[in-house]
């Protein structure tokens, strides 16, 4: 309250009326004592002391007041008052046969700032029955109500066609330049190396080794029309073909590593450092065990 | 006859010399009560409202106009007096250098910091400002 260099709202501009008039009463004692001009910070300074004493006598009374168990203060709680904040009480008809000039006019009445109807959005919540009505309502309900917004996803049919086609190219633009750069490299162009590595092809000891043998969804397959003839024979035959074949399944997937056929055990061990990630392993279906 | 010191049958002590006139008493509300009377025309410097909202701010309700404009006008006495004892501090740096009496010192007093502190300090208010602002 006081009054000083803050941005004033209505509220603040309320109190602020009040204090500016009391400046101007300010003034005018001054001017009527004989002071042409004052001192802003002078001025300031009685002004804040004339508001604390009409506070402080207002205070005063009513305690002076409610001390002897009455509500309205009458003259005598005022001199007793007056007396304690050391004032000659009997100055005081003087002083105002002294001077009856200089009437200020009152400050234009100005009710408690409302918000103005276009502001209000919605219905405020009514008051409960545990608070009196004379309390201030309460705020407008979109100053606390939160609605979470969940943004759709896309789900049209070209976007999502495209999104996973570039996504496949990325990926699969990706691992091809890991392998170049981390194994063998045959360059396009004589002299130029970097611009265009192909990953080096590895010939194969026994070429047409791969057209031969079948892969491995075409062996799974297999293995079931193969368990619904319930013969041991056959059993026991799909045990080696299996294994044989175990080795060249994920040769096929890793097309460019090429291990030897010669050394089964050999490749299975290279088989195991490559894919040691359980997840990446091809995947095991159980063994049909059929019924003697 | 009321005892010559001490305390009454009632409880309530008297000063010693009151019997014989000695001692009058302050305050006596008589001319108060006649004074508020003329109050009722007259109007203080301080409108009625200003000084109504800060009493109500303190927790007084008026019941009587007059009581209100009896506060204002203590209020605006208090000022008065404060700004009178001012001016003499004013005019007394002025004359005391000597300046010539023909022009009875300059029509123009200025309030000033250096003026109002010595005499709120006989008051028993103590203002400290800062000469400058950072």
């Amino acid at each position: 309250r006081a009054g000083g260099k803050q941005a004033s709202t209505p509220a603040d501009n309320y109190y602020l009326a009040r204090r500016r008039t009391l400046q101007v009463v300010v003034s005018s004692l001054l001017t009527e004592a004989g002071f042409e001009s004052a001192e802003k910070a002078a001025v300031e300074t009685l002004t804040e002391m004339l508001q604390s004493y009409i506070s402080e006598m207002g205070r005063s009374a009513k305690s002076y007041c409610e001390h002897t168990a009455r509500t309205q203060p009458t003259l005598s709680d005022i001199v007793v008052t007056l007396v304690e904040m050391g004032f000659n009480v009997e100055t005081l008809p003087a002083y105002a046969k002294r001077s009856q000039r200089m009437v200020i006019t009152a400050p234009p009445v100005t009710n408690q700032p409302v918000t103005p109807k276009a502001l209000t959005a919605g219905q405020n919540k009514p008051h409960p029955s545990h608070i009196p009505s004379h309390f201030p309502e309460f705020p407008d309900p979109h100053t606390y109500i939160k609605t979470p917004t969940y943004r759709e996803p896309v789900s049209d049919y070209q976007v999502l066609r495209e999104k996973a086609a570039s996504q496949r190219r990325d990926v699969e633009r990706a691992l091809t330049r890991f392998m170049a750069k981390t194994g063998e490299t045959q360059s396009l162009f004589k002299d130029d190396v970097s611009t265009f590595p192909l990953i080096a092809a590895r010939p194969f000891t026994v070429p047409y080794l791969t057209a031969l043998l079948p892969s491995e969804l075409e062996m799974q397959q297999m293995e079931e029309t193969d368990s619904s003839e319930q013969d041991d024979q056959t059993d026991t035959e799909n045990l080696p073909l299996h294994m044989s074949t175990d080795d060249s399944g994920p040769e096929k997937e890793n097309a460019s590593v090429l291990q030897q056929n010669t050394s089964l055990s050999g490749s299975r061990n290279g088989e195991e450092n490559m894919i040691d990630n359980p997840y990446l392993r091809p995947v095991k279906k159980p063994k049909i065990r059929r019924k003697k | 006859a009321a005892p010559p010191e001490g305390t009454m049958s009632n409880g309530v002590y008297v000063p010693p010399g009151v019997a014989n006139g000695d001692v009058k008493p302050v305050v006596s509300t008589t001319p108060l009560v006649d004074f508020l009377m003329q109050l009722e025309d007259y109007t203080p410097t301080i409108p009625d409202a200003v000084t109504g909202y800060y009493l109500n701010r303190a927790g007084f309700e008026a019941s009587d106009p007059r009581i209100i404009r009896l506060i204002s006008l203590a209020a605006q006495k208090f000022i008065s007096d404060i700004a009178n004892d001012a001016l003499q501090h004013c005019k007394m740096k002025g004359t005391a250098s000597g300046s010539s009496r023909s022009k009875s010192k300059d029509k123009k007093y200025t309030l000033t910091m250096e003026d109002l502190t010595p005499a709120l300090a006989e008051y028993g208010i103590n203002v400290k400002k800062p000469h400058y602002f950072t």
